[in-house]
């Protein structure tokens, strides 16, 4: 998923001028008797459903852990380009929003062990571009991908060759593509089966995946403490097979669909 | 109509005008349908305004309405905080002291020349979350009764955002307050200077001439700019959804991509803030004119 250039730079200057948390905020929640949890909107990992409750994956997630810990749940939904920023300031004590874990976002948060693994896949508009069929043939100076931003620096070292168009969100990226105006995008699973369900006529899903990523919890830095912990939780989640189970319900099947207005 | 102009007649001109905004306006709509490939969903829409409710028999708001609701409220706060700051600073910056002058010739410098959004980012990240933790807002809200709840509710919206909802609306009316300042400031110095002469012939100290005599001139003078002010906040509210706040904008956001309608949500979005704008903008036109009423004798 992405993150603006300027929430990094916003994160960063904040990281290196928040005063120091003293007490785990492992502590602190079981003190509060809450966790407050941040999450931002994507199907179907985090969306209001019909009656404008949140559901989805990051949600069973983050109940399970809130009713292992003992304590309350509160989600924050919250704009995908703030939610570091939103974290570090002190909005929320942990990121449950299928947070893919970077190298660059490690600077300013800490990540648990991953609790769910994704694919990215490219994603060709069959009237643009009817030839192509395979990964090799996207590395092409006629290609044009539309992106999410943070989505974007894997799929770069792939296809060199080929341009590439940033979206915030997945709704204008997806309308650019329907649109005709760019002949590929990147989305992580299970989107492009969604795609491909509803427009048969216009999505071609490129075999294999182009990108595996591992999604984890974060937390602000320098809090082993709670680091430990939350690692405790997702292997045990983990070894049970419950993680697995939800991941399962959410990713692979659509027994949900009844739950989304748009169906 | 000024006097003895002539009576406005439908010519051939006002018809090539109309026929060519409605020929403009119909080629979009043509092209929207032919270029765009797009399904119109409206039927998923409005239930996210209404919805009813099985469980307890009634309909109760949903998201987008309580959007709507949180950016009345955000932007009720915002005027008010920004009025009466702005009156505040807009006192300063005509005063006799030249430290007081400089202290809100800067905060109007200051706030004025950096753009909205920006400037709620700083106040939002930097500002409000290292002061509202220390205030202890938050586990008071928790550890409240339902009652205070209810009226926190009715007040702010959901009790759970309340820090949220503040910093913003702090932030909305800090940002409103450095026009309103200009505004006041230029209100104050409008009044001739005769008045302030005749005031202190009759032995009025100073701050009992501006309360008395400058200030209501001034600000029956300065109506029309102020309530555009209040209208131009109500739109710079949206940008709160960029800090989480949930606003109109914010949970159009959710409803668009939860029912992957993009555009019949921002339509209709579109449609709800010109509702709201339009509307403040008649009423306080009307009240206007109902309040120079005694000028038009």
């Amino acid at each position: 998923m992405k993150k603006s250039l300027f929430a990094s730079v916003l994160a960063l200057a904040l990281s290196a001028s928040t005063l120091a948390y003293a007490a785990p905020v492992i502590e602190e929640i079981k003190t509060a008797g809450v966790i407050r949890v941040g999450l931002g909107t994507f199907v179907p990992w985090a969306f209001p459903n019909k009656d404008g409750e949140l559901i989805g994956f990051e949600v069973d997630v983050a109940n399970k852990l809130a009713e292992d810990l003992g304590v309350k749940l509160e989600l924050v939904p919250t704009a995908w380009d703030a939610i570091i920023p939103s974290l570090v300031s002190g909005q929320f004590d942990a990121i449950i929003g299928g947070l893919t874990i970077t190298a660059e976002r490690a600077k300013t948060v800490d990540f648990t062990i991953p609790y769910e693994h994704s694919q990215v896949y490219a994603v060709v508009n069959r009237k643009v571009a009817p030839d192509i069929t395979t990964l090799e043939q996207l590395n092409n100076a006629d290609v044009t991908f539309a992106k999410r931003r943070g989505s974007a620096a894997a799929a770069v070292d792939l296809f060199p060759l080929s341009k590439t168009v940033l979206f915030d969100d997945e709704n204008t990226q997806q309308q650019e593509f329907f649109n005709g105006n760019v002949t590929a995008l990147t989305v992580a699973t299970p989107t492009q089966a969604i795609l491909a369900e509803q427009y048969p006529e216009i999505v071609r899903v490129i075999e294999p995946a182009t990108e595996q990523t591992d999604e984890g919890i974060a937390i602000r830095k320098d809090d082993p403490t709670s680091l430990a912990a939350f690692n405790e939780w997702i292997q045990k989640r983990t070894d049970d097979g419950w993680l697995q189970e939800r991941f399962d319900y959410w990713f692979k099947g659509r027994a949900w669909a009844d739950q989304v207005a748009s169906n | 109509m000024l006097p003895g102009s002539r009576k406005p007649r439908f010519g051939w001109l006002d018809a090539l005008i109309l026929a060519l905004v409605a020929g403009g306006i119909g080629y979009v709509f043509l092209q929207v349908g032919e270029v765009l490939n797009y399904q119109w969903k409206w039927s998923a829409l409005p239930r996210f305004v209404l919805r009813y409710d099985e469980a307890t028999a009634s309909w109760i708001p949903n998201l987008l309405l309580l959007g709507v609701l949180t950016t009345l409220r955000l932007s009720i706060w915002g005027s008010l905080i920004g009025l009466v700051l702005g009156v505040l600073v807009g006192l300063l910056r005509v005063s006799p002291n030249l430290a007081l002058r400089m202290f809100g010739t800067s905060y109007v410098e200051t706030i004025r020349n950096i753009p909205p959004l920006v400037f709620l980012f700083i106040f939002f990240f930097f500002f409000a979350s290292q002061l509202i933790p220390l205030t202890g807002i938050a586990p008071a809200v928790r550890s409240a009764s339902p009652e205070t709840l209810a009226v926190l509710n009715v007040l702010f919206g959901e009790p759970r955002q309340l820090t949220s909802f503040l910093s913003a609306a702090i932030a909305l009316g800090m940002f409103g307050a450095s026009y309103v300042a200009e505004i006041i400031r230029g209100g104050i110095e409008s009044i001739e200077p005769g008045q302030w002469e005749a005031a202190k012939a009759l032995g009025l100290r100073r701050g009992v001439t501006l309360r008395k005599i400058i200030l209501p001139q001034a600000l029956a003078r300065v109506w029309p700019p102020l309530a555009n002010e209040v209208i131009l906040l109500v739109k710079f509210s949206s940008l709160a959804s960029l800090v989480s706040v949930p606003d109109l904008t914010f949970q159009a956001n959710q409803v668009g991509v939860t029912t992957r309608g993009m555009f019949e949500v921002w339509l209709v979005v579109a449609a709800i803030y010109f509702v709201i704008c339009f509307g403040l903008a008649s009423t306080f036109s009307a009240l206007e004119k109902r309040s120079n009423r005694h000028l038009a004798r």
